[in-house]
């Protein structure tokens, strides 16, 4: 009972300190718990077709997030820890024994930790319809979402988070048994050393960021890129980390050196309190400022790309499905039929109906550099389409025809998603396609990249002369494809429908409004997950500085106080500390923002998709969020300087 | 003689309504241009809120201060700011020195707050520094140097403007006794030789002992004055230590 008094007694007196360890601890379980909410949300997993999608795509993330809010909790759980030292070393001078003290600490957590839970469980609980509503906003889904009490992520963030309160909780009781007496008693160091800036570590830091961002953009063409992806990634991330640990740590440092020459700007009192505080601090703030910045470029780079993949989906969709809808005509009864039903939909009209025809051939492609997946798929096959068919199609979907080749030559059509566009290494290269008489050579003289039909798993094809063509056509069966396009295809779903009813079930029946459907609740969900987590990375990147210039500012106190004792004002005493944090909460910025666009850039560059709207919009929202932390951050701090 | 400094019945109530504490009672104040005066007293009995309220830091519950010929009350937050990095200079027991600055930048911080060029600043704190003898630590910072040497940089931060009052609290409480004797001999060269006003608060009487006039303070009222007039410093830390005696408290270390 005593013990319970004096933990009383404890929170009511350090209120602010506990407050800030519980809110970050509620933030954590209330991330946690929103996530596996809609991980195991049923209206959700029942609009999906695939459901296996989001529970891989979820089980993932969800071990991902779980490191990380264990990270964060251990962070926050060990700052707390250092504030309160203090307090520990006096009840042990005044004689309580190690043991309560202990135990007191123990209970402290975790009546703390408890708290925590039940309030990140109803915000989470809130949360999660919020969030479900936005994620099925996102896939394109039409359902309502209702309010449900989800008993398995319940279940599961009871049980994640017990035990992490438990082991904070012993922590917690262990400290007394870590520290020296004399230790808990030291007061935060008085003026830490201030870095010699040297030059040999401030230009590797310049080469070793350089180089880094020199590989990446070498990444499309370089052969060494294409041998050695692994290692030339690993080289690339490494050399990023360390090189933006050395530009804070010590360019900074050299930088700042420089601006000490410039005596009249260096001497102005604004400036002279702003970058000694920054200089003094370096040592113990330049690891911050690389987490800060490498959590700012993860987020920018996970949200940047699931963004843009977002954003092109349409564009994405209709490079790979250039028909409305495409079936194997079976007879012209079921062709007027659809057509009628085209006619008479008042939101959508016909543009083109076509019939044309493809050959699967085998043959050899030993020769060529780059063969699309379609190749092996379809058993050593090409489809081969005749130069005429293709100028036809050409013509209907808006593409550059092509002059007549020679029997010889041909030209192929290689589409892929993934990896350069750059196709030309084929070119000059030779095919052979059999034939019961005699293997034809055919020399590859263009490559095309678009799609010509609407298959999920598209056949190499390539386009040969009218005459070689014909022969092929005797010797194998021809593929009729029966292709139609229509207006607004984006929004045909319900024509989808309509036309579906009257095709017989044995049918391939390719529609644009259906792989768009699957593309947009994929991409949704990519969007999601990459959206989530950069948001649970921008509060942890905000609340850790938020804590630490907290803790700075309040051991700067006396600083402020002589200050406005020698005449600066309560507003220049806030300009100052704005000026100090913007500096603090900029540079991380700026790095990240960096890092993130010269990765985006490469991966752009290899998948030939545009992410510059999507990546500004994202940089800018971000930059938006993240400097809200830097306004709460310098209004707490001016609350406890100026109060 | 000029009146640099006056106050006038200052009264100062500290907490809310059912617990009051009055730690000032009408205290009449004046301090006259070259003066070097000391107030001494047991401890609480108001010498440090006494010189909050005459150095604007804190405000009196009532009772009007007046300095150099501005009377205070009257004056904004801005003002009173403007108006200290103007007339006043400050010294502080424990020094208050900003860590993240070295002896030099820590003097001329004042000259930056009053927008001095960067060049003039530097002669005058080499200027200065030559007087306190502290040229040698310039440049290094305050947890590298010793606690006298830190007094003096805040002695030289105090007077780089020139100010009209310079105002002490305890600035030899936390010196060893030759850092203190240093110290004190610093103070009677600016007043004797660079007609420094100063306000030295001490509850010691070695300390006091180098003043000219010293006011003795108890349970927030003035209680005597002794001006030192002709007698020789010995003489004077005689009458001082028995006038402390009569009213109990104080301490007397040196001698
Ligand atoms: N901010 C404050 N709030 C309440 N009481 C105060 C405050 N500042 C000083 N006091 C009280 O006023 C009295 C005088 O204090 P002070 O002027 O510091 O004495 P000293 O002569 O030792 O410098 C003391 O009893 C002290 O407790
Ligand atoms: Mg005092």
């Amino acid at each position: 009972m005593n013990m319970f008094n004096i933990v009383k007694k404890n929170i009511k007196h350090n209120f602010y300190q506990y407050f800030l360890y519980i809110a970050s601890m509620t933030l954590s379980i209330t991330i946690y718990f929103t996530f596996s909410s809609l991980q195991y949300n049923k209206q959700i997993s029942q609009a999906l077709t695939d459901t296996e999608k989001l529970e891989s795509a979820f089980g993932a993330s969800s071990i991902l997030l779980l490191l990380f809010v264990s990270i964060f909790i251990w962070y926050s759980n060990n700052f707390f820890v250092k504030r309160r030292k203090k307090d520990i070393g006096l009840y042990s001078l005044l004689g309580v024994e190690k043991k309560q003290i202990g135990r007191m600490l123990f209970y402290e957590n975790f009546i703390m930790g408890i708290i925590a839970l039940l309030i990140g469980l109803a915000i989470g609980e809130l949360f999660s319809v919020f969030f479900s509503m936005i994620l099925v906003k996102l896939m394109g889904f039409s359902i309502a979402i209702t309010f449900t009490i989800n008993s398995r992520a319940i279940i599961q963030t009871l049980l994640v988070f017990s035990v992490i309160i438990f082991l904070t909780s012993l922590q917690g009781y262990f400290i007394i048994y870590r520290f020296k007496l004399i230790e808990l008693f030291q007061a935060t160091k008085k003026g830490e050393k201030i870095n010699k800036p040297s030059l040999l570590l401030a230009l590797l830091a310049i080469a070793m960021i350089g180089g880094s961002y020199w590989l990446l953009q070498l990444s499309p063409e370089s052969n060494n890129w294409d041998q050695n992806f692994n290692r030339t990634i690993i080289i690339i991330i490494i050399s990023m980390l360390v090189g933006s640990f050395l530009l804070f740590h010590s360019l900074s440092a050299f930088i700042f050196v420089l601006l000490q020459k410039n005596k009249s700007f260096y001497f102005k009192w604004s400036n002279l309190l702003t970058f000694t505080q920054l200089t003094n601090r370096l040592k113990s703030n330049a690891f911050m400022f690389t987490i800060i910045s490498i959590l700012n470029a993860v987020t920018l780079i996970a949200f940047g790309f699931g963004y843009s993949i977002y954003y092109n989906t349409l564009d994405q969709v209709k490079s790979f499905v250039p028909y409305s809808y495409q079936y194997e005509s079976t007879s012209s009864e079921v062709d007027a039929k659809i057509r009628e039903i085209i006619a008479t939909d008042n939101d959508h009209s016909l543009i083109f109906e076509h019939d044309w025809e493809y050959t699967m051939v085998k043959g050899d492609a030993s020769e060529l550099k780059k063969v699309p997946g379609g190749y092996l798929y379809f058993d050593e096959s090409f489809a081969v389409i005749s130069n005429t068919t293709f100028n036809q199609l050409a013509d209907k979907l808006d593409l550059d025809t092509i002059a007549p080749f020679k029997e010889t030559e041909g030209l192929t059509i290689i589409n892929n998603f993934i990896g350069s566009q750059d196709q030309q290494s084929n070119l000059n290269k030779s095919i052979s396609l059999h034939s019961a008489t005699a293997d034809s050579k055919i020399k590859i003289v263009d490559n095309k990249s678009f799609s010509l039909l609407n298959d999920p798993v598209q056949p190499f094809l390539i386009v040969v002369n009218d005459k070689k063509y014909n022969q092929l056509r005797g010797e194998n069966t021809p593929t009729t494809v029966h292709a139609l396009k229509v207006t607004n295809e984006a929004k045909s779903s319900a024509l989808t429908k309509k036309i579906m009813k009257e095709l017989p079930s044995e049918v391939h029946f390719y529609s644009f409004s259906d792989s768009y459907q699957e593309a947009q609740s994929v991409y949704g969900l990519l969007i999601f997950i990459s959206g989530f987590l950069g948001l649970v990375f921008l509060a942890a990147s905000g609340s850790i500085i938020y804590f630490k210039m907290l803790t700075e500012v309040t051991d700067d106190k006396v600083r402020y106080t002589t200050l406005k004792k020698l005449g600066v004002q309560k507003i220049e005493v806030m300009r100052v500390i704005a000026k100090q944090y913007s500096v603090v909460f900029l540079l991380p910025l700026i790095v990240g923002i960096t890092h993130s666009c010269m990765i985006l850039t490469a991966i752009s560059n290899l998948m030939d998709i545009n992410f510059i709207i999507p990546v500004i919009i994202c940089i800018v929202s971000y930059t938006m969020l993240y400097l809200s932390y830097y306004v709460l951050t310098v209004i707490s701090c001016n609350k406890i300087v100026n109060a | 003689m000029e009146a640099i400094l006056k106050g006038n019945s200052i009264h100062k109530v500290f907490g809310a309504k059912n617990n009051i504490y009055t730690a000032l009672q009408h205290v009449d104040v004046t301090i006259n241009k070259g003066e070097f005066v000391g107030i001494m007293g047991p401890s609480g009995a108001g010498k440090t809120t006494l010189l909050n309220i005459l150095s604007t830091i804190d405000k009196p519950t009532s009772g009007s201060i007046v300095i150099g010929g501005e009377s205070v009350e009257s004056m904004k937050e801005k003002d009173l700011a403007k108006f200290r990095r103007k007339h006043l200079g400050f010294i502080f027991q424990d020094y208050n020195l900003l860590d993240s600055l070295t002896i030099q930048e820590n003097i001329l911080l004042p000259l930056s707050l009053a927008n001095w060029p960067a060049q003039k600043m530097e002669v005058k704190v080499r200027e200065i520094a030559n007087i306190l003898g502290i040229e040698a630590i310039l440049n290094s910072y305050p947890y590298q140097v010793s606690g006298g040497q830190k007094q003096r940089a805040a002695v030289a931060r105090a007077i780089i403007t020139n100010p009209s009052l310079v105002l002490a609290d305890e600035p030899t409480g936390a010196l060893d006794s030759k850092s203190s004797t240093d110290l004190l001999n610093t103070f009677n060269v600016l007043n004797k030789d660079y007609d420094s006003t100063i306000l030295m608060v001490t509850h010691d009487a070695f300390a006091a002992s180098y003043c000219d006039r010293v006011l003795f303070m108890k349970d927030g009222r003035l209680f005597t004055e002794i001006v030192r007039g002709d007698k020789d410093r010995k003489e004077f830390l005689n009458l001082l230590l028995n006038t402390l005696s009569t009213i109990g408290g104080g301490t007397h270390e040196h001698v």
